[in-house]
């Protein structure tokens, strides 16, 4: 769009005198009209050739601004952006018009003197060439006009003119010279692809860089203080929400391998599952006893437990399965002792209960709590991978049953005991709710282990009574 | 930190097998805890640990299934190899026993993982080299004709720990890269961007309660 710009600047210059203006068919809307004499039709095929080119030539020796080839773009886009592009692109536009003057001096333009002499015998010839069209310099000229109309349809008609103008005092130039110019314009081609980089090493990097947000800034682009604000907010809230999900029962209880004891479990209980089908068995009175048995029923009876580690032992004295419950007896063992620290700084700072202290206290009983629960589970798969060790039904299904039962209810009731006892430190009603709905969340990891235990009862059943 | 609470994009399952006392668990506390365990009881069954890992500045969470050794857990242990990305099979390069067993091993990790499953035989203890009863060269051979990729580490150093299990991270990886590994698919032993399972409701009722099996 520079480039078009650039043109019609040099439009005006067109004024003083435009007789042999040749206006192309595809030229002619967009160029400003009135062409006063009509062309002449050997000039006509040669102009759109000559045009573009010594326009340039012609005007930049005697204006250095660049805005009319379109460099300005750039130039003055760098002189907008920074002060020193500025200078750095002055350089280069100056560095410019002295390769466009050797460049003249290349195309080896005619002195003004030979361009008076030329026009007295275009003149001359032209009364000739009107009259007999298929003349040798119309044929010559055939082929460069069909390039150049392609040309003259892409770079937009506009150009032309001012050339035109510029070169009103000649009606025509020779052949050789249309040579020539084709030639230089690969020359220019060359220039212009030097000045180009010039200038974008000279405005390249740091200064570059620079400039663009004052660009922003200027066509009321979001500013980099807007930019920054939004950015902070949404990092907050994503922090908002990512310490929240940090604080549900699914995230703890991961962390504290929970849930890959649940997978163990399942992963045993589906075994189990897949080994029944492959064996052909009646059906059980046990099978629906044990599917009773540990099913949940709404509204279980609340068990009190006045010693947790001698509840569980009891329960696996009666399984008889040796295994070691320091696992869990520690996991209490700490919520205890976190209690009694949280009893003391409650006497120390009754007064001023902080944000912090809320959060950490809410932390605190829900990471317990999910301890509590993983460690529970892990018992639980445990004596599912010890039940399945048996070769022999040694203790009585109805039994298994009942006491694994008997300990799922021993452990969710402890569960809600931890839950009690963090609420009656809790603060607020959105935290307790808080706490009651992931403490319902951790109960419902720890009966789904009761799910779990149905298949892997049955399989016990069938593996023993085969022998 | 972004929304996700996981500081991670994948996890990882692996699975560590082999004779009872060759190292398994002590390899596994090594690797998360970068301290040697000097009496470790015997595993019953499964137990775990995680780590997150970097490979190819994706962060990768590994699950290790640590199993038990002990030949009377080895009917439950079966259980647990489906889903693994990795594989360690670990022998005791003092023990020429732990390292026969390592067919029946490697028969085992084969018909229960997947192909793609990356399969790395450890020769544990090797800072009891004065002891040494399985050379490294006929490992070598035996995880060439295998396929397998070898090392031998010591938990009780930390030697070549680290290695083991990052370099099966980076095999898994490559998988996923190369498109032979399809990611989540329930065998692949990998998943993509967790989400946290939920059991049961805000009520607190477990999920899928009436579905018996």
């Amino acid at each position: 769009m520079a480039d078009s710009d650039g043109f019609e600047s040099a439009d005006e210059e067109k004024q003083p005198g435009t007789p042999d203006t040749p206006s192309p068919n595809e030229a002619a809307p967009l160029a400003s009209p009135a062409p006063e004499t009509k062309p002449e039709p050997p000039a006509a095929p040669d102009s759109p050739d000559i045009k573009p080119d010594p326009l340039p030539t012609e005007k930049s020796p005697e204006n250095p601004r660049a805005d009319d080839w379109g460099w300005g773009g750039w130039s003055s886009w760098a002189a907008s952006s920074v002060s020193n592009v500025a200078g750095m692109a002055s350089n280069a536009t100056k560095g410019l018009s002295g390769a466009l003057e050797t460049f003249e001096a290349s195309l080896g333009l005619p002195t003004p003197e030979e361009l008076a002499k030329e026009m007295k015998e275009t003149e001359l010839k032209n009364t000739d060439e009107t009259q007999v069209k298929d003349s040798d310099p119309g044929k010559k000229e055939e082929p460069a006009k069909e390039h150049k109309e392609d040309e003259a349809n892409t770079a937009g008609g506009l150009g032309f003119y001012p050339g035109a103008g510029l070169w009103s005092g000649l009606s025509a130039l020779s052949t050789t010279g249309t040579q020539y110019l084709n030639a230089g314009l690969d020359k220019l081609e060359e220039v212009s692809n030097k000045a180009y980089e010039a200038l974008n090493d000279q405005t390249g990097g740091e200064d570059r860089s620079k400039a663009k947000p004052r660009t922003r800034d200027s066509t009321k682009g979001p500013s980099l203080m807007n930019v920054l604000q939004e950015a902070k907010l949404k990092y907050e809230q994503q922090e908002k929400i990512s310490a929240e999900t940090k604080l549900t029962m699914s995230y703890l209880f991961d962390e504290k391998q929970g849930l890959s004891q649940l997978e163990a479990l399942e992963m045993l209980s589906k075994e189990c599952v897949l080994k029944m089908k492959n064996t052909p068995t009646d059906s059980n009175t046990l099978f629906l006893y044990i599917e009773t048995s540990l099913e949940l029923k709404s509204g279980d009876s609340e068990i009190i437990i006045e010693h947790l580690g001698a509840a569980v032992t009891d329960c696996l004295k009666t399984l008889k399965i040796d295994l070691p419950i320091s696992k869990i007896n520690q996991c209490r063992y700490e919520i205890a002792q976190l209690f009694s620290e949280m009893d003391m700084t409650t006497m120390d700072e009754t007064a001023k209960p902080s944000d912090t202290k809320k959060t950490v206290m809410l932390a605190n009983s829900l990471n317990s709590i999910a301890g509590f629960t993983a460690r529970s589970v892990e018992l639980f798969k445990k004596i599912a991978e010890l039940s399945l060790l048996k070769s022999t039904l040694e203790v009585d299904m109805k039994t298994q049953a009942d006491t694994i039962k008997f300990l799922n209810e021993v452990l969710c009731c402890e569960l809600d005991n931890i839950r009690l006892q963090f609420e009656q430190k809790t603060e607020t009603k959105e935290d307790v709710d808080r706490l009651y709905l992931e403490t319902s969340n951790a109960i419902s990891y720890l009966q789904e282990t009761l799910y779990f235990f149905v298949p892997i009862l049955k399989w016990i059943v069938v593996k023993t009574s085969k022998g | 930190m972004a929304a996700n609470p996981y500081n991670y994009s994948y996890i990882f399952k692996y699975i560590i097998i082999g004779d009872m006392g060759v190292g398994k668990s002590c390899l596994l506390h090594q690797f998360t805890e970068k301290k040697f365990m000097a009496d470790c009881p015997h595993t019953i069954g499964v137990e775990f640990g995680t780590r997150i890992v970097e490979v190819s500045d994706q962060k990768i969470k590994l699950q290790i299934w640590d199993t038990a050794g002990q030949e009377r857990f080895r009917a439950v242990t079966r259980s647990y190899y489906r889903g693994a990305a990795g594989a360690l099979m670990v022998y005791d390069i003092t023990r020429r026993s732990t390292y026969n067993h390592l067919s029946s091993w490697l028969t085992d990790a084969r018909n229960l993982t997947n192909p793609n499953t990356v399969i790395f035989l450890i020769g544990n203890k090797s800072d009891l080299d004065a002891q040494r009863d399985v050379t490294r060269e006929e490992a070598e051979l035996f995880a060439e004709e295998n396929g397998l990729i070898f090392l031998e580490t010591s938990a009780r150093t930390g030697e070549n720990v680290e290695e083991a299990f990052l370099e099966t991270a980076r095999r898994i990886y490559q998988s996923i890269q190369d498109g032979s590994l399809e990611l989540n698919a329930a065998e692949s032993g990998v998943q993509h961007k967790p989400s946290p399972i939920k059991v049961g409701n805000e009520e607190g009722q477990p999920a899928d309660r009436n579905c018996s099996c």
